[in-house]
């Protein structure tokens, strides 16, 4: 008998939830472009493209197939293999701009005792082993992940909300509205249809409900920190490279004199979880380029040497551009992120769609 | 396949003299049955004595046999004499010396290939008394003792139905320890009481002196307990009650539980007597506890040693003045401090009663009052040891695993500071997760969440509400699909 645990929608996106929140908190006075109306409304947007860029794979994951099973029925195993590989690729391309853009944050503003190629190596040490044990376990990690993410941002809430000032709001309201950056943080926002595009077969339950709570809790999030950071900052958030930091150091509750470690500690989680998700979606993706990997049964799983090739890459990659910005630069492009976004999780997944359906029609009409 | 008996009863006393050769507490009670030679077998200690003299040897001595074959004698002892209410037929000599070590006088007879058993048990059992280790506030007063035969009683006096089952079996090769499967038919999952009895049966220990040798035979090895145990036979019975399976060592005052799930370390029984509001604060207490007992050491070391700037300016001057006399860092301190108060445990545990005052004054005075004064060891340090330590037996199900983890963490916090911890609590986390016990996620219901189970979780809702649904530990979230319990 083989063993199968079954992963529940809910806590499936649980994860997906704390992975997703890594972009909340990397928000950038740019993205924001000055404005807060502007970053709110960024964020409205966010959530209706991310929820009909989602609409694809949900409707073919309905008809009982995941979108690279899909290619391989209707375009053949080599395209499967194709896209495969091409997933893979962004799964570790993801986990390295969430990771280098931590490890910037960190070699600017916290100055760690400890090298920067440390930090690197053990949180994505901490994603392979969470990746390594598998998405039934994940998924159930994050839904502690998530009530400990909502904790802390509640916490961040409770100690702001006396400092928000309608006058800096007013002050935070002159930029103009530029759909260019906006797009940006669709983008950045959206990594949370990797998980769906490749791991929604592999769940149970009530997916669509769960994919729109999980989509809609955590633009919320979103929305509420940028109002919280032209609340509390006003204009001069537009000056900070890390606004959300700036604001977890600007609070204090009771004894607690600043929340920049719980806010650090949200980050790194949120970070760890959207880099093992990356890990197992590019993974489980890449087993589509040699299906005889899934059937041998070996002492250590083809998945662990995937994940930890991925592993591998990504935390010496961050490691070494992190301080090399020539690199980094073309590595952690945002029109790079845009442009690979919008290609693997709104094109592909429409394209194959719309080709399953006219061929589905054909043979109807045969 | 076991030897059968012999109708020769010189052929079966040689057979079994020779299995007892050197065992002084072999008694072999030759006398006349009817007209056949018979024996009377037993093991010293494990009788009554005055019981056999009364019920099985004035019987059989005073009753007119008519003359007959051996196997008629047999036969008519069974039907006319009734030597004890627990009588039964062997025809095995390995259900001879089975019999005879479960304190069965068995009388065997020239002429037959059977013998009799008598269930005559008279060994000295401890009484009744509270168990030691799980004292309750309210409830019954009385727990498990070393006889499997008497904590059966126990479950079967809070169980007055017939779906209580008990299934005997034997473990230890040498040993042969009785072991008992004890499940309600109507809760259990017959599925996971079957796969208990192949674990019970595949198990290859020796010998089995203690339940907790069972362990690594019912659930993988891992951080946390994924196996039970209780000494309380109300908190058996509510555990059996939900579909859980108890297994009773003969020998052992503490029954085994499957499959246990991590939120079950903060549930005792008092719980369920305290008013609801009260028990889900406490339970709230508990875990908020483990939590302390786990981080806090790591915690004070990370924020002191790297990020002191998140404490407040008098905490942090207190801190700093505490510790700059002493000649190590907080780190090291941390460290001696958390292996001095594991050595005062060990020895508090282990010394003869009449010392452990003098190892508590030798704790408290010496090392406590002493180490501060003369400035080897800051106030603060031993404060938080203190606190740790309290916390730790809030919750003793997993002292050992808060323990180990409590000393991981001060190791992470002294070398990487916070963002180490949380990513060594982000690995702990994924291994709690990751461990399932007979096919449940250990983390069940809170991670698969389940909305329906959490009625006895984080809070413990009212007696009206619990009783209105039952919550079978076989319903809960998470349970594998395929291959149930594997």
């Amino acid at each position: 008998m083989t063993k199968r645990a079954t992963i529940t929608a809910g806590s499936f996106f649980a994860a997906s939830f704390a992975a997703a929140v890594v972009s909340a908190a990397s928000v950038s006075p740019r993205l924001l472009n000055g404005s807060m109306m502007e970053g709110l409304m960024t964020v409205l947007l966010s959530f209706a493209v991310t929820s009909l860029a989602a609409v694809p794979v949900l409707i073919l994951d309905h008809q009982g197939l995941g979108l690279l099973e899909t290619v391989r029925l209707r375009l053949g195993a080599g395209t499967a293999r194709v896209l495969g590989v091409l997933y893979f690729i962004a799964g570790a391309y993801y986990s390295y701009s969430f990771l280098v853009f931590f490890l910037v944050f960190i070699e600017n503003t916290l100055n760690p005792s400890v090298p920067v190629w440390m930090i690197s190596v053990s949180i994505v040490c901490a994603a392979l082993y969470g990746a390594w044990k598998g998405l039934a376990t994940t998924s159930r990690a994050g839904i502690f992940a998530a009530a400990l993410i909502v904790f802390s941002f509640a916490l961040m809430f409770i100690a702001l909300i006396r400092q928000v000032e309608p006058q800096r709001i007013r002050m935070f309201s002159m930029g103009t509205w530029a759909p260019q950056d906006a797009a940006m943080l669709i983008a950045r926002r959206s990594t949370m249809l990797m998980d769906i595009v490749i791991l929604l077969p592999k769940i149970s339950g009530k997916k669509v409900k769960g994919f729109l709570w999980c989509n809609a809790v955590g633009h919320v999030l979103s929305a509420v920190l940028i109002t919280l950071i032209a609340g509390a900052l006003g204009i001069f958030a537009v000056n900070q490279l890390f606004p959300a930091y700036t604001l977890s150091v600007m609070a204090n509750l009771g004894a607690i004199q600043r929340l920049d470690m719980v806010f650090l500690v949200l980050w790194i989680v949120s970070l760890v979880m959207r880099i093992t998700l990356n890990f197992l979606s590019g993974s489980y993706a890449f087993q589509f380029q040699d299906r005889s990997l899934l059937q041998k049964k070996k002492r250590i799983s083809p998945q662990l040497w995937l994940m930890l090739l991925q592993a591998v890459v990504v935390s010496g990659l961050a490691a070494a551009t992190a301080n090399f910005f020539p690199l980094q630069k073309y590595l952690f492009s945002s029109q790079l992120v845009l442009y690979s976004t919008a290609l693997l999780f709104i094109v592909i997944p429409l394209l194959v769609l719309v080709i399953s359906w006219v061929q589905g029609s054909r043979k109807e009409k045969t | 396949m076991p030897e059968p008996l012999v109708p020769s009863l010189k052929g079966n006393m040689d057979h079994l003299n020779n299995d007892f050769k050197d065992c002084a507490d072999f008694i072999c009670r030759k006398f006349t049955l009817g007209s056949c030679r018979a024996v009377l077998l037993a093991i010293d200690g494990l009788i009554g004595k005055q019981h056999v003299s009364i019920s099985i040897l004035n019987p059989l001595l005073s009753e007119e046999i008519p003359p007959c074959s051996g196997e008629e004698t047999v036969d008519w002892v069974n039907q006319h004499v009734l030597g004890a209410v627990d009588q039964l037929e062997i025809r095995t000599f390995d259900d001879v010396i089975d019999k005879l070590m479960a304190g069965f006088a068995v009388v065997l007879v020239d002429g037959s290939a059977r013998a009799i058993g008598f269930g005559v048990q008279g060994f000295n059992i401890r009484s009744l008394s509270e168990p030691e280790n799980e004292t309750m506030q309210h409830g019954a007063k009385d727990g498990f003792v070393e006889s499997s035969q008497i904590n059966m009683m126990l479950i079967r006096r809070r169980m007055h139905t017939t779906d209580m089952k008990f299934v005997r079996c034997t473990v230890g090769t040498e040993s042969r320890t009785p072991v008992l499967i004890a499940y309600l038919q109507s809760a259990a999952d017959p599925v996971l009481v079957e796969k208990v009895k192949q674990d019970l049966e595949k198990c290859s220990l020796k010998n089995l002196f203690a339940s907790e040798y069972l362990t690594p035979f019912l659930a993988r090895n891992g951080v946390f307990n994924k196996v039970g145990y209780t000494e309380r036979p109300d908190a058996a019975c509510g555990k059996i009650s939900e579909g859980r399976i108890v297994i009773l060592v003969d020998g052992c005052a503490s029954v085994v539980i499957v499959p246990q799930l991590f939120i079950e370390n903060f549930q005792t029984p008092d719980d369920y007597a305290n008013r609801p509001l009260y028990a889900s604060f406490n339970r709230l207490s508990k875990m908020t506890a483990f939590l302390i007992s786990v981080f806090l050491p790591g915690i004070y070391v990370a924020i002191s040693g790297f990020h002191p700037e998140l404490l407040p300016e008098t905490l942090l001057t207190k801190i700093a003045s505490s510790g700059s006399g002493t000649p190590f860092s907080i780190f090291v301190e941390s460290i001696l401090s958390f292996f001095l108060y594991e050595l005062m445990r060990e020895a508090g545990l282990r010394a003869p009663k009449s010392l452990s005052h003098a190892v508590s004054i030798v704790g408290a005075l010496v090392i406590g009052d002493m180490a501060v004064s003369s400035g080897l060891m800051s106030e603060t340090t031993l404060i938080i040891t203190a606190i740790t330590a309290i916390a730790g037996y809030v919750v003793p199900k997993i002292y050992q695993a808060a323990t180990l983890l409590r000393l991981v963490f001060i190791l992470i916090g002294g070398t990487l500071g916070l963002w180490g911890i949380t990513l060594g609590g982000l690995i702990m986390l994924f291994n709690v997760c990751s461990e399932i016990t007979y096919g449940i996620p250990i983390t069940s219901p809170v991670a698969p969440f389940s909305l329906r189970r959490m009625r006895d979780v984080f809070l413990r809702v009212s007696w009206r509400r619990l009783s209105k649904q039952s919550a079978p530990v076989q319903s809960m979230p998470g349970v594998m699909e395929e291959g149930r319990y594997d």
